[in-house]
């Protein structure tokens, strides 16, 4: 099973282009949380990110679409996305919003 | 022919220094954390008669230049436009990789694609359609296994590419999910498990292994539908075997212990491997300050012990002080070349004693610990373990790597400073390897001189630097304008370092040691031996020695010693480990000047690389001011230790 089947192509196309499309509406997802508030080891898909990390995270990786974990809060945020694992602080973790669909 | 030039470039820890070796016959140090190049290195290599220069970058992450080490790569890039772009990738990370493409895309240069490191990725399950997303993207893509040089073939052959990569007026973002979506990318373990697959396979195990009982057993009953289905789909068992109650009552019991079952599943289907495990432990803080100690007691062992207590005792002690100057001594008859060869001041007495007999075998057990470290990926776990703390001298986790490297060398080191975001950050982290982060020899030596002194002794000297490198960096991050820059660091997995890497950089080392600091050595006490030749030494040291016996209390020799440190610090440790041993210090004595001489001056080739790369003024403020400090704390110490009665 693709990951297409829960993020289907459609929605990628809804997204603005400059890399902060923000599709919740097409999606019916639950409103998008901060990162930090995600449980642990839990995927979830990125929403938007607020501007003062996205040109950071933007190079990890980590953009509108793509699905993210948080696998440690302590002493600083590390979050793995694809097969990279990223050490950032709390700070900049709370710029990402995710859809959790459990939430 | 003209010479091509072919730039390898990519994130960092990719592999490019690896496959850069393997191009070309020389050795560009590779280690297991983002940040180990800093600056461009050239070599050569012919295919097919036509010559190319292969340029090893740092690693970079988009076109954007947010550290002094990516600047230098786009200079490259954007200034001198190579003939061809090698991006070298971490195949596990498609996704990020193309998204680079996409970005490199932009300059317009003739570009081949790498996706490296494919033994991790197979390991992982994951792979990739070579040929699809080379016709996608463009340009060719080939892949290798940077530690082997599995598959450098391939990329020698097709170094003389011409093509563009190609990019259809899309956004990079647009362009990569597109490629991705082209190529049928399956994304690595996070996403293969989502979570309806995980419920449906959880079930479909329990029910499989449920059924197998149920057959043994031999009870037939009914079954609903949709579990009739789930097996159909996941078990093999399902044609042959008959449905039953017990079937259904585990696929409910699946079905309601999934919720339980799901973040141990997630435990179990990603990487379960003891590496991974460690990787973890290592940057928790509870677990990882466990590991930091155990691994800094190793370090301990390792080099204060071994190295400075057995290897230094064979060497000095036995070789040297019994044997080969003592026959020196016996076959030079008196007169000028005796003082100079092994006299007080002499070349082979002291020099190469402290040289090779002193030094040599410290930094060596240093080195194999350190290349060691280095590869295993263990330093970037304890940079996010030492974030706050370095938040509080106005840096943040990353300013560790310099630091750590520091004990390398404080003169790479502090190049390596380019890694750091903002300019505050880079003077501070360069004051603070400057005043307090001891070079390998000198830490070594130092460890060989409290190791055979007391415990105390050991934790006032590394107590006492430590909270001074403290005060000084919380002191600069108030009254430096500027401002210090977010974490983020890339946090590579645990590997085992190859023990051919670790010879090779500890060799590697060491020929560097033997080359540049070792003339140094010879070059000092001659210096020395010349100045008292002609009276002037004495002159000198009666000029320091209000500060060295008045101010620090500390016998005249030490001055000596302390002008030796500042030719090469841990010429100057070598001094006092002489000074220690033969008992002319005190304990007390020998923890004063220690801690002196650890934050003591940077030593000459130190302060050429600060020139570089502060500049002179900063640089000589710089000195100026941790003289003076180092001076201070010291004599502080002196009085605090007396004044306490601590015995140490
Ligand atoms: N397993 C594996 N490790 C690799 C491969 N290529 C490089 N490495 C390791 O990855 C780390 C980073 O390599 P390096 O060449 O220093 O990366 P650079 O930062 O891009 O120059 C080192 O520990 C290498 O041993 C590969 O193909 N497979
Ligand atoms: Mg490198």
């Amino acid at each position: 099973m693709s990951r297409y089947l829960f993020c289907p192509r459609e929605r990628m196309s809804g997204s603005n282009g400059n890399g902060n499309g923000d599709y919740a509406q097409q999606s019916g997802e639950t409103h998008p949380l901060r990162l930090t508030y995600l449980p642990l080891e839990t995927p979830a898909r990125v929403a938007r990110i607020d501007a003062a990390g996205e040109s950071l995270v933007l190079n990890f990786g980590i953009y509108p679409g793509v699905s993210v974990q948080v696998r440690q809060r302590y002493p600083c945020y590390v979050i793995k996305c694809e097969e990279t694992e990223v050490a950032l602080e709390g700070r900049l973790a709370s710029q990402i919003w995710v859809y959790y669909p459990h939430a | 022919m003209g010479l091509r030039k072919v730039a390898l470039v990519g994130h960092p820890n990719a592999g490019k220094s690896a496959i850069f070796s393997h191009l070309t016959a020389r050795y560009a140090a590779v280690s297991n954390y983002p940040g180990t190049t800093v600056d461009i290195f050239r070599g050569r290599t012919t295919v097919k008669g036509q010559p190319y220069e292969i340029l090893d970058t740092p690693g970079i992450n988009g076109l954007e230049a947010r550290s002094e080490d990516e600047r230098v790569t786009l200079d490259i890039l954007q200034k001198d436009r190579p003939d061809l772009i090698v991006q070298v990738a971490d195949g596990k990370n498609l996704r990020r990789t193309l998204y680079l493409t996409a970005r490199l895309a932009e300059l317009k240069i003739p570009l081949l694609l790498d996706l490296n490191m494919k033994d991790e990725s197979q390991r992982k399950g994951i792979s990739v359609d070579v040929e699809t997303l080379s016709r996608c993207i463009g340009v060719p893509v080939v892949e290798t296994v940077g530690t082997t040089g599995q598959g450098l073939q391939q990329i020698r052959d097709a170094l003389d590419t011409h093509a563009l990569c190609m990019r259809n007026g899309e956004t990079p973002i647009q362009w990569v999910e597109s490629i991705l979506h082209q190529v049928g990318y399956q994304e690595a373990a996070q996403e293969r498990w989502t979570t309806l697959e995980t419920t449906l396979w959880t079930v479909a195990i329990l029910v499989g292994a449920f059924f197998h009982l149920e057959n043994y057993f031999g009870a037939a009953l009914g079954w609903p539908t949709l579990y009739g289905w789930i097996i159909s789909s996941f078990s093999s068992t399902s044609q042959s075997a008959q449905p039953g109650l017990l079937a259904t009552a585990a696929a409910l019991v699946g079905g309601y212990l999934f919720p339980v079952l799901l973040p141990f599943l997630w435990a179990v289907r990603a990487d379960t491997s003891f590496n991974e495990k460690f990787g973890v432990w290592a940057r928790k803080f509870a677990t990882g300050s466990v590991i930091l100690v155990i691994a800094l007691s190793l370090l301990y062992q390792l080099v204060g012990n071994l190295g400075a207590q057995v290897f230094v005792g064979l060497l000095e002690t036995q070789l040297f002080a019994t044997y080969f100057i003592p026959w020196l001594q016996l076959l030079l008859p008196a007169g000028f070349f005796y003082d100079l060869l092994v006299g007080q001041y002499g070349v082979i007495s002291v020099g190469l004693t402290y040289g090779i007999a002193i030094v040599l075998p410290v930094v060596f057990t240093f080195f194999i610990a350190f290349s060691f470290l280095e590869d295993s990926g263990y330093l970037p776990r304890l940079a996010i373990l030492s974030d706050k703390l370095f938040r509080s001298m106005g840096l943040n986790g990353k300013a560790l790597l310099p630091m750590v490297l520091g004990l390398g060398c404080v003169t790479m080191a502090t190049m390596t400073t380019r890694i750091l975001n903002t300019k505050k950050e880079r003077l501070i982290a360069t004051v603070l390897l400057a005043l307090g982060v001891p070079c390998s020899a000198q830490l070594g030596v130092i460890m060989g001189i409290v190791a055979g002194a007391s415990p105390q002794a050991t934790v006032v000297v590394f107590g006492t630097v430590f909270t001074q490198l403290l005060v000084v960096g919380y002191v600069l991050s108030r009254i430096l304008p500027g401002h210090r820059s977010d974490f983020v660091l890339e946090i590579p997995p645990i590997r085992c370092p190859l023990w051919s890497n670790i010879l090779k950089k500890t060799s590697l080392r060491v020929r560097w040691f033997l080359k540049e600091a070792l003339p140094l050595f010879v070059l000092g006490t001659l210096i020395l031996f010349l100045l008292d030749r002609i009276a002037l030494l004495d002159r000198m040291i009666e000029l320091v020695e209000p500060v060295v016996t008045g101010i620090l209390q500390l016998p005249r020799e030490t001055a000596t010693v302390f002008l030796l440190g500042f030719l090469r610090r841990d010429y100057g440790a070598a001094g006092l480990f002489d000074m220690a041993r033969s008992g002319t210090l005190s304990s007390l004595q020998t923890v004063v000047s220690l801690t002196v001489m650890t934050l003591f001056v940077p030593c000459i080739a130190n302060f050429f690389v600060l020139i570089k790369e502060q500049g002179l003024k900063i640089s000589l403020v710089i000195t100026f001011f941790i003289t003076a400090y180092s001076v201070s704390v010291g004599a502080l110490l002196n009085l605090l230790l007396r004044f306490l009665e601590v015995t140490v």
